[in-house]
């Protein structure tokens, strides 16, 4: 099964594309927690409160006062900063605000180094260089997570590296969990699918039943069973049917020949009365008539249940068609002249050679031919064409009688079952057919043969 | 050769239709028939007289029409018609190819019996008298044992070539009937007969000549324009 293939891809490709979304979903989700960290409003660092900016609004005098004390207390408040205060070159405080006294004294060069890489005795602090000395910001307690991270620039490098690959590497697997994974699954319903193919060809099916498909595989095997098991009933029945109709239409035979031969007898006796010399003849033509109905219905039966075999042979079509056009003139008794048979040929189809039963042939174009007789007592002009079309044979009869009733005519291209008798047309059609060919009646008939 | 005194065996396990088949053949002047009921009826019956033709059913209690044909032709030589229920190919295909002389599927029509019947007699019985076939299309005179024609009384007879032979004979045995192009080129030709429908036309042409008063205006071998040929009665 094609489609199973295309499930197979398809279920690769969503899955795939699942992980990959997934991924960047989260890489979003980092992103934005990576920049709501960035916009929060607990601690301001960066920006027009960053240490740097506050460091340069610091404004000193010649001896290195802050002139701006009271604006830069305003500033630092603002900018949430727990206390401020600016080194000398010393360690010595020079500016402060707001520091406790417990902070409040000379800082030595190992003070400074620690606390602006980790805490003030538990404050985050920032620093930055101003004209009078260092300036120290420190934050609230709890406030800041302050860490410093050293590492050299091939370790960087490779760290980069390392996540790309990382990245590459992880997704790939994944990719190739999936592919494998999935084709494990398509091998089990290959199996699956495969046995309701055959299911589907009428051929027997025998899954194994284990595994995750177990009860489908049962399901399977048993409607499969089911199924050929019917089969074979409608087969028998069908085959009952057809005997049976044999075994009539043989034992009718002999008592209809009784029938037949006393009303010809009758019908010829010259010792009797003209009036029942007419119905004589009338028990004979109506005996032929039955006759050519069992003859029907036998042929018909075996035509539908394909229980005729066809012998075929390699046949002139233009011949076939002469010949059941004469037949049918031939067997006419009386008044044979008022008949006349207009019949074109291309040469191609004077040439076409059809593998096909000729028995069969000749009686489907004789049904035609003769219904166009029957049907006009009056006499009529038959028409026959034959010609080939874009490699397609077709055979069309027709004639300048009555034509074909138009009810008769839709019930027997749409074979829609009628109660009208049209034996001899459904006969004509399942003989075409049977020879792959295509029947459709208008007011003639045109017979298809690729 | 007066085939009517022919004896005629008609054996058939219906007793009414042999009944009705020995009416029929009297009434139509073959005055010696028998009727039997079964196979082994028939056997005795033909150890008893010499018949000339013997219309067999197929389908009996006893033994099936074909065997007791296939058993009673490797001692005798009588003509045998088939006149059976059975209508299948395979059925008649295998009487003829028993070497039946005919096989006619019931229902039949009396006519087509008795046309049969005269058929196969006219054949068989009294064959080794020779006498002459002689046929008459209007004024002329067909003699097909020797295989000349005689286009009026006064006229000097001339002689048919092979091919012409082989059409006018046909035409004979189905006068009034039209026959196909594809049916006289077989007949003539034999199976592979496609290339020869324009030489069938000169071969007409020439029977024609030896024929018609007037070839070019044909009263008796009628043309059926697309069909075939027809020799009128």
């Amino acid at each position: 099964m094609k489609s199973l293939i295309k499930i197979y891809f398809k279920y690769v490709i969503l899955t795939v594309s699942i992980a990959m979304a997934f991924i960047v979903v989260q890489m979003c989700i980092y992103i934005y927690a990576g920049v709501l960290m960035w916009q929060n409003d607990g601690v301001p660092l960066d920006g027009k409160y960053s240490v740097r900016n506050i460091s340069q609004q610091f404004e000193f005098d010649e001896n290195k006062n802050i002139t701006n004390s009271e604006y830069m207390n305003g500033i630092i408040d603002d900018a949430k900063c727990e206390f401020a205060f600016i080194l000398d070159d010393n360690g010595n405080i020079i500016w402060e605000h707001n520091l406790s006294d417990d902070l409040n004294h000379k800082y030595t060069v190992s003070d400074v180094a620690s606390f602006s890489k980790w805490y003030l005795e538990g404050y985050p602090v920032s620093v930055w260089e101003t004209e009078g000395g260092l300036a120290v910001l420190g934050y609230p307690k709890d406030s800041i997570w302050k860490y410093n991270i050293v590492q050299d620039i091939k370790g960087l490098h490779m760290l980069f590296k390392l996540i790309v690959f990382g990245i590459i590497s992880s997704f790939v697997f994944v990719a190739v969990l999936i592919i494998i994974f999935g084709y494990g699954y398509y091998k089990k319903v290959k199996v699956i699918t495969d046995g309701i193919n055959n299911l589907s060809n009428e051929m027997p099916v025998y899954m194994p039943v284990n595994g995750n498909f177990k009860e489908i595989a049962l399901c399977i095997n048993k409607t499969a069973e089911k199924l050929i098991k019917q089969k074979s009933i409608i087969e028998k029945r069908d085959e009952a049917r057809t005997e049976w109709i044999s075994a009539v239409s043989h034992d009718i035979r002999t008592p209809l020949s009784l029938i037949m031969g006393y009303g010809e007898m009758i019908s010829q006796n010259n010792n009797i009365d003209n009036d029942t010399k007419e119905k004589g003849s009338v028990i004979k033509e109506q005996s032929i008539k039955i006759k050519k109905l069992i003859e029907d219905l036998n042929l018909a039966s075996k035509l539908e249940y394909n229980m005729q075999p066809l012998r075929k042979e390699y046949i002139r079509l233009s011949s076939v068609v002469r010949q059941a056009a004469v037949e049918c003139i031939n067997s006419i008794n009386e008044g044979a002249e008022k008949y006349n048979i207009n019949i074109d040929t291309s040469p191609e189809f004077d040439e076409y050679i059809i593998n096909a039963d000729k028995q069969l042939m000749l009686r489907a174009f004789e049904n035609i031919v003769g219904n166009s007789i029957r049907h006009n007592s009056n006499g009529c002009e038959i028409y026959i064409k034959g010609y080939i079309e874009n490699n397609k044979v077709h055979v069309i009869f027709s004639d300048s009688g009555l034509g074909i009733p138009k009810d008769i005519a839709e019930n027997i291209n749409n074979n829609t079952k009628s109660l009208k008798h049209i034996m001899g047309l459904i006969i004509v059609k399942r003989i075409i057919t049977s020879h792959g060919g295509k029947m459709t009646v208008n007011k003639g008939i045109e017979i298809i043969f690729n | 050769m007066n085939y009517y005194n022919a004896e005629i065996l008609i054996a058939d396990d219906n007793y009414d239709l042999c009944q009705m088949i020995k009416t029929m053949l009297i009434t139509n002047g073959f005055k010696n028939t028998d009727t039997v009921l079964s196979c082994s009826e028939a056997e005795s019956m033909i150890y008893k007289k010499k018949y000339s033709l013997i219309i067999l059913d197929v389908n009996f209690p006893d033994e099936d029409g074909f065997s007791f044909y296939k058993r009673l032709s490797q001692s005798f030589d009588i003509p045998v018609i088939f006149l059976s229920a059975r209508d299948k190919n395979e059925d008649r295909l295998k009487g003829l190819g028993l070497g039946a002389d005919d096989y006619i599927t019931k229902p039949f029509l009396a006519e087509e019996l008795l046309l049969r019947c005269r058929a196969v007699l006219k054949r068989t019985y009294n064959k080794d008298k020779n006498i002459d076939r002689i046929y008459k299309i209007g004024d002329t005179e067909i003699n097909m044992s020797a295989g000349t024609v005689k286009k009026t009384p006064e006229s000097e007879e001339t002689a048919l070539t092979n091919k012409e032979y082989k059409l006018l004979n046909v035409f004979l045995e189905n006068r009034g009937r039209i026959l196909t192009f594809d049916f006289l080129a077989e007949a003539v030709w034999g199976e592979n007969y496609y290339a020869y429908e324009n030489t069938l036309m000169v071969h007409i042409r020439k029977l024609r000549e030896k024929i018609e008063l007037n070839p070019s205006n044909p009263k008796y071998i009628i043309t059926m324009k697309g069909l075939g040929y027809r020799l009128n009665k």
